[in-house]
């Protein structure tokens, strides 16, 4: 839970940056890091449990099976991960919208995190 | 499943393959002719495979001049597995379009991309999708876009600039953002269950796929050359003065 917020940190602080182009890539892949921590998170908090290995896809399966509304939850993991091959290789520039919408869904993920470690 | 071979969802012998070139093909095929198209097998194997299929009556051998040749036997009564088997693939691409075509928001554009279009992925391969939408609100089109890009990246272009030049009454509205986030979430799901792989979206708007080519020239080079179209080309009404017509 705590990398979850450090990641979200640092992505939140470099979004702020407006420098270059590559710091919108480099706050949205932070926020990919910060959504797969929480949603680890999330599953080790109520399922005690959490998916290994690099596929994070299935990870999402997983984290829809964790809470009542893991479906939500699960889908705005997806999204996130759907920018993570963009975001982290640079395949295309993230655009300011969609890192701001990547940092969004981060804190999402990241505030439910922490209110399941409190539960 | 794996969409380089969709016959293991049904099947792990090589009977899959072979029934599904089987029915594909026009005419009498040899032995050679069906390990080339076969997704897997050996020659040895698909011998093996054929007399067996012969046995059961379904492959039909004959002996042309020097060579024994096959073909299925479309009076069979299972001759309609075969074919649902050679049609898998098609009828992924055939829900896609279908499910694509009555989204109350249509894509601008939508390509099938990666391993799951060339058909060489495994069964856990991610299916890649590229979906281009309405630009979002405030949006402008970037300046360095490529003036002179061709395939189906320029007449994107082409788009943006006539959206560009038309004032920002294009732009989805916020309960559209909301709407498009919504289709594409449940269609990741159609996918899933379809066929048990996880949908990854590219999933851009008109304005950023038309303005940043420069990092972004080899994904969309790889999708102008092996992406799959899934949707026709929409008619666009600029005249009007409400939300863009998009279907």
């Amino acid at each position: 839970m705590r990398t979850a917020q450090s990641y979200l940190e640092i992505a939140e602080l470099v979004l702020r940056e407006q420098g270059r182009d590559e710091f919108l890539n480099v706050a949205a892949g932070l926020a990919v890091l910060a959504g797969i921590a929480a949603s680890d998170s999330i599953c080790s908090s109520r399922l005690g449990r959490i998916h290994r290995g690099d596929n994070h896809r299935a990870a999402s399966t997983l984290l829809e099976t964790a809470t009542p509304d893991g479906r939500s939850l699960a889908n705005t993991f997806r999204r996130l991960l759907d920018l993570k091959d963009e975001a982290h290789y640079g395949i295309l520039i993230v655009s300011a919208t969609k890192a701001r919408g990547a940092v969004r869904s981060a804190r999402s993920l990241v505030s439910r995190s922490v209110d399941e470690f409190e539960r | 499943m794996d969409l380089s071979d969709p016959t293991r969802a049904i099947t792990p012998t090589l009977d899959g393959p072979v029934l599904a070139v089987l029915a594909r093909a026009g005419r009498p095929l040899t032995v050679g002719e069906i390990a080339e198209q076969a997704a897997r097998g050996s020659e040895i194997g698909i011998r093996r495979c054929l007399a067996r299929l012969v046995d059961q009556g379904i492959v039909r051998a004959v002996e042309m001049g020097r060579n024994r040749v096959h073909e299925l036997n479309r009076q069979h009564v299972a001759a309609n597995v075969a074919v649902e088997l050679a049609g898998i693939r098609s009828e992924f691409l055939r829900r896609l379009r279908e499910v694509l075509a009555v989204w109350d928001l249509a894509p601008i554009d939508a390509r099938l991309f990666g391993s799951a279009a060339r058909g060489d992925g495994g069964p856990d391969s991610d299916i890649d999708l590229l979906l281009v939408h309405l630009p979002e609100r405030g949006e402008q089109l970037a300046p360095n876009r490529a003036p002179h890009a061709t395939g189906f990246l320029g007449s994107l272009i082409d788009f943006a600039n006539q959206l560009s030049a038309n004032s920002t009454r294009f732009a989805m509205t916020a309960l559209q953002e909301k709407q498009w986030q919504n289709q594409v979430d449940q269609l990741r799901g159609q996918v899933q269950s379809w066929t048990g792989n996880q949908l990854q979206v590219v999933d851009l708007s008109i304005y950023e796929i038309a303005g940043k080519r420069k990092s972004g020239s080899e994904l969309i080079a790889n999708i102008d050359r092996e992406g799959i179209a899934l949707t026709t080309k929409p008619t666009f009404n600029f005249s009007s003065t409400s939300t863009i017509a998009l279907k």
